[in-house]
């Protein structure tokens, strides 16, 4: 026998014998080495098949679950607690410029010439210009991560 | 699965479940796909504590990432599919061989007649060789000396009978690709066995 059948049709005659035109059928079925090609093929290919299945060694849900769960309780509280430390903030500052608001309304009233005279009101404008700046980007990025933290919240 | 009256929940149904809250369904979600993943860990990872952590981070990908699920494939695929990408990260990290990309021509212009899985896999003859007893023990050894991928593409192929087009999926591969890779690992397999063993063995 010569001109043997390339290893892709010995392939295919090994995965399924009928697909094969009948030319390189007959050649595979009279020739010695191409028939013994192919059963190593389909020893190969039932081998392979009849593998038993991986499985891990532990328990893979109760390690991902009690993962999760973890998480959950971490991220749980966050959020409420950056809420909260900006509340409380807001309050801690508010609440005594609210309450000495006419005290605070007199001194600068007072010395709002002097102060003006101290520092150029450019600087004024930058200074005031890159404190907003900053507390955008921040809220912004607060918000970001609070959102971010709320949808995986969700999920528990 | 199935719940108190019997029925079986979908993948859709499962998402939904999880993404309203219920965690528990992600515990059923895990065990559907858990075989699958198996398979694909198993065969890129060859270190047990590295298959330990890598399977537990496939899962918190997954249950982070389904939000981003849009049932373009079967879940299992999916997961499959972050498992596969898991595993090859890790061995690009570890820097271990993975397949040349280049694809034979030729061999594609043949794989390209090959018809699709047939129905019915039909072994009649292969049953008193396959019995063999060393036969198992052989084979595995050969799979061993496969490169990662090779080795993952094959048994998802012949051992999970997963189509072309489910393992193309998995491995983001080109359906053209995952024929080129099937054939060359199949060769490999039979070279191996021939090289290292009389046929009276197989």
């Amino acid at each position: 026998m010569h001109n043997h059948v390339a290893d892709a049709v010995l392939q295919q005659y090994a995965f399924d014998p009928g697909g094969l035109n009948e030319v390189d059928s007959s050649h595979i079925r009279e020739c010695s080495l191409c028939l013994n090609r192919a059963e190593t093929y389909r020893s190969i290919f039932h081998g392979i098949r009849t593998q038993p299945a991986a499985s891990f060694d532990f328990d893979l849900s109760k390690a991902v679950m009690s993962k999760l769960s973890g998480e959950s309780e971490k991220s749980g509280w966050s959020p409420w607690a950056t809420f909260l430390a900006f509340v409380a903030g807001i309050l801690v500052l508010a609440t005594p410029s609210y309450i000495y608001r006419k005290s605070l309304y007199l001194f600068i009233k007072v010395h709002a010439t002097d102060m003006a005279g101290a520092i150029s009101t450019t600087v004024i404008y930058l200074v005031l210009t890159g404190v907003l700046a900053i507390s955008l980007f921040q809220g912004y990025d607060l918000l970001r991560k609070y959102q971010r933290k709320i949808k995986r919240l969700n999920y528990y | 699965m199935k719940d108190s009256s019997g029925n079986t929940f979908s993948d859709n149904d499962l998402v939904s479940r999880v993404l309203h809250g219920e965690t528990n369904a992600f515990s059923q979600i895990l065990k559907n796909t858990e075989a699958l993943t198996a398979q694909i860990v198993f065969k890129m990872v060859s270190n047990a504590e590295d298959r330990r952590d890598i399977a537990q981070d496939i899962y918190l990908k997954a249950f982070k990432n389904l939000a981003g699920f849009r049932f373009e494939s079967k879940l299992s695929t999916w997961i499959a599919q972050i498992a596969y990408r898991t595993c090859l990260n890790h061995l690009e990290k570890k820097r271990l061989v993975l397949p040349a990309t280049g694809e034979n021509e030729n061999t594609e212009e043949i794989l390209d007649k090959l018809s699709p899985r047939p129905a019915s896999f039909a072994l009649a003859g292969a049953e008193s060789v396959v019995h063999t007893k060393n036969l198992k023990a052989i084979l595995d050894k050969a799979i061993d000396n496969l490169p990662p991928v090779y080795r993952t593409l094959i048994t998802l192929f012949h051992h999970e009978e997963l189509s072309y087009e489910e393992v193309s999926s998995i491995a983001g591969l080109p359906v053209g690709t995952v024929k080129s890779y099937l054939f060359r690992a199949r060769k490999l397999l039979r070279d191996f066995l021939e090289k290292n063993y009389k046929k009276e063995e197989l």
